[in-house]
């Protein structure tokens, strides 16, 4: 009989509270993961909302001459208020 | 983060910013500078104001460095000094409400007994994720500052808990409610799209 009910498991995967579980229900919401499909199928698709957020961001990298224009300015204005 | 050498942890490194050692800037601001960048834009700052942002957050790091004591990472204080020039600009506040629109959803989606009444639409891995490289840049605007920052800095920055919630002077339950509230909605809002939009 699952112990953990798919409410439960939805919050645990959701909020990274996974990473405080005890040894014992680790366990079971691995067991739980593998035999409800619809919790499975929730799981997955809150890793694909940081899959995808990692592949946007990469995507939209700031070029390097953009950087080196940004760390000047950074560089100049430390160096004008410098005592 | 990688500890295997982790020059900024070092005291000797502190002291070298606090001594306006150009290396020392140089070094921090070329590891953290995109970072920074992708935070801000990350919590809905456009790019130009990311970048600015970023900008004014090296400066006033730098304009502090003596009176930080270097209890926590040096990153950590650098996205903490983020955080509240992002909310700054915002205009929001700094604490989760205690009620969210997003809690009573998902709510609904359970039945008394704790199981699905409304399941999630299933969906093909690619699919989702294609899905998700379309739109969520449009459903991260229904999420508050805190739940994309908090989300950004764990997904895309790979930020631990205690990171973040040094960086955004937050408990741990805290975090994980908005990472909770992020996270659904951003899925829900996907699901809408996917189900209305099937493209």
């Amino acid at each position: 009989m699952m112990m953990l009910k798919c409410r439960e498991v939805s919050r645990l995967v959701a909020s990274d509270d996974v990473v405080d579980l005890g040894l014992f229900k680790r366990l079971e919401l691995r067991l739980h993961l593998m035999m409800c499909r619809h919790c499975s199928g929730y799981a997955a698709q809150i890793r694909g909302l940081g899959d995808g957020a990692r592949e946007v961001a990469d995507r939209e990298t700031c070029l390097p001459e953009r950087l080196d224009e940004i760390e000047r300015k950074i560089i100049d204005r430390t160096q004008h208020t410098d005592h | 983060m990688d500890s295997s050498h982790d020059i900024f942890a070092e005291p000797v490194f502190l002291d070298r910013l606090r001594a306006r050692d150009e290396d020392a800037l140089h070094q921090l601001v070329q590891a953290y500078l995109p970072q920074l960048i992708r935070t801000a834009r990350g919590a809905g700052l456009p790019t130009q104001d990311a970048e600015d942002t970023a900008q004014e957050t090296f400066i006033t790091c730098f304009e502090k460095i003596d009176g930080f004591a270097g209890r926590s990472h040096v990153r950590t204080w650098i996205f903490g000094i983020l955080y509240r020039k992002i909310l700054e600009q915002r205009r929001s506040s700094a604490r989760s409400e205690r009620q969210d629109d997003i809690d009573e959803l998902m709510e609904s989606r359970f039945r008394t007994d704790g199981f699905w009444a409304t399941p999630p639409e299933s969906a093909d891995t690619d699919l989702y994720l294609a899905q998700v490289r379309r739109h969520l840049q449009d459903c991260l605007d229904g999420v508050t500052t805190d739940q994309r920052l908090a989300f950004v800095m764990r997904e895309v920055e790979g930020m631990d808990s205690g990171e973040i919630c040094s960086a955004l002077d937050i408990g741990r339950s805290n975090l994980g409610v908005l990472l909770y509230r992020g996270r659904n909605k951003l899925r829900e809002c996907l699901e809408r799209r996917s189900v209305t939009g099937r493209e």
